[in-house]
């Protein structure tokens, strides 16, 4: 599946045509974009509402892909993050950081699972309980594998910022994860 | 204090990312390594994740769902919706995927049965690529081989409908069928037995109708389609004589003990041509395929 990392120039040759609306270089972008977006939204907003959240993004990709300048990841991240916060706003009655089914159920298949399995599902279970805000910051920068210069343009907080949030989101996320699997 | 770990934490997770062993780091850091390890673990936890599953139905599902939805969450909803409806090809596009969800998926969809110059074809093709792309193992093969039958079925469906003999559905029939053989020659050997067995009963099919077609056709048209029933049979000797020098078992027919291409008729000009030939190679052999250039 591909990360911002490990393909953001990979697209370069597509953008054009797909600026112009060509099927091929459409069809190229959202193959792009799509396993990227699922992989985020599947950890920002969990798995129940990850097919749906990121379909609503490749489609405002591709209405507005003629639009797009500068560097595509933080383009498509914010578009990304405006999904969810839309979403929100609609959805208000049904809370974003509840434990998901699906997560749910792979922390109880847990149980058969090895230690660094545990230590994972740890992780998965802290990510779903961490607040909104950080949990933006940890999927876009350890899941989605972007810098902080390319996630402060799409929050908008500066590097200072995000320095003091990386350590306030990890230092959370650790004391929400169980003190046995952590070593000592 | 708090500035200092948040800095050196930075830089520790940049390091990390760069491929350098968290026990590495912390050494440099041996006053800060009790508060550092925690964090830096749950940074390795993090970027292991697993990917989730990824099934293209979502994608598809999702744009249907989300195009049809009667108060979708869109910000600029007012706005966005003009220009959406203005634009062809997004329009086809969407209307395609609202058609796929609703006709189920999976299935047979409208756009199915679309040749080109149909409001609806570039959606059929931009969903055969997007399958494409995310095709997995023998699959891209298999789709190889759908999409040649599609091509062929778009060229009768043209000329029985307009009297045209459309040469580039005949030529991208053909070069799907060359790129299914591409694909089949990457898989293990049981997979590209029946793969490069498909193809050449596809190739003897699409001769086959071809050359019926012909019989009660214009002369005109007769010779536009000629060139197209003569490289299907070329491909049909080509692919005889691949499978018979990478000792692969051409399907038999149980009742008359022939082979499937030999039925077909293919097999005599293979002898007559390849029998005192080298072995080659199948890498050899995709070399030679017949085509147009």
């Amino acid at each position: 599946m591909p990360t911002a990392k490990t393909t953001a120039e990979s697209i370069e040759p597509w953008l054009g045509g797909a600026r112009e609306k060509d099927p091929e270089a459409l069809s190229k972008l959202c193959a792009y974009c799509y396993p990227m977006i699922l992989r985020f939204m599947h950890y920002r907003v969990g798995a129940d509402r990850a097919g749906d959240l990121a379909g609503e993004v490749i489609l405002r990709v591709m209405h507005s892909i003629d639009k797009q300048h500068g560097r595509f990841e933080p383009w498509l991240f914010r578009i990304a993050r405006n999904v969810i916060i839309d979403s929100a706003r609609y959805n208000r009655a049904r809370p974003e950081s509840e434990l998901t089914d699906d997560m749910a159920e792979n922390l109880t298949d847990g149980k058969k699972t090895s230690e660094a399995a545990g230590v994972r599902l740890d992780v998965q279970a802290a990510l779903s309980e961490a607040s909104e805000e950080h949990r933006e910051f940890l999927t876009l920068k350890f899941v989605q594998g972007l810098t902080n210069s390319e996630i402060g343009e799409i929050t908008g907080q500066s590097a200072n910022a995000l320095r003091a949030m990386q350590f306030r989101a990890l230092k959370a996320m650790r004391d929400n994860m169980k003190p046995e699997r952590m070593c000592q | 204090m708090s500035r200092d770990i948040e800095t050196i934490l930075d830089h520790c997770i940049e390091e990390m990312q760069a491929g350098r062993s968290m026990d590495a780091l912390l050494e440099e850091h041996p006053d800060m390594a009790d508060k550092l390890r925690p964090l830096l673990e749950v940074v390795d936890g993090l970027q292991t994740l697993p990917d989730p599953p990824l099934v293209i139905g979502d994608l598809m599902s999702a744009l249907t769902r989300t195009v049809n939805a009667q108060d979708p969450p869109q910000r600029e909803r007012p706005r966005s919706k003009v220009a959406w409806f203005s634009h062809p090809i997004l329009m086809r596009v969407a209307a395609g995927f609202a058609l796929v969800f609703a006709l189920g998926l999976g299935s047979t969809v409208a756009s199915a049965n679309t040749v080109p110059g149909d409001f609806l074809y570039p959606v059929k093709r931009l969903v055969e690529k997007v399958r494409l792309v995310f095709s997995v193992n023998n699959n891209e093969a298999e789709l190889r081989i759908t999409f040649s039958e599609e091509r062929f079925a778009e060229g009768l469906k043209k000329y029985y409908q307009d009297g045209v003999v459309d040469d580039a559905l005949f030529k991208q029939m053909l070069e799907e069928a060359k790129l299914a053989l591409d694909e089949a020659l990457e898989l293990p050997p049981e997979e590209q037995t029946t793969l490069i067995s498909r193809v050449g009963y596809l190739a003897a099919h699409q001769k086959n109708v071809i050359e019926t077609m012909s019989q009660s056709a214009s002369p005109a048209t007769k010779k536009a389609l000629e060139p197209f029933a003569e490289m299907c049979g070329r491909r049909m000797r080509w692919m005889e004589g691949m499978m018979r020098d990478a000792q692969m078992a051409s399907p038999t027919c149980p009742n008359c003990s022939q082979s499937g291409l030999e039925r077909a008729g293919s097999t005599d000009n293979a002898r007559d041509s390849n029998t005192d030939s080298p072995r080659r190679s199948m890498g050899e052999w995709m070399q030679m395929c017949p085509n147009w250039n």
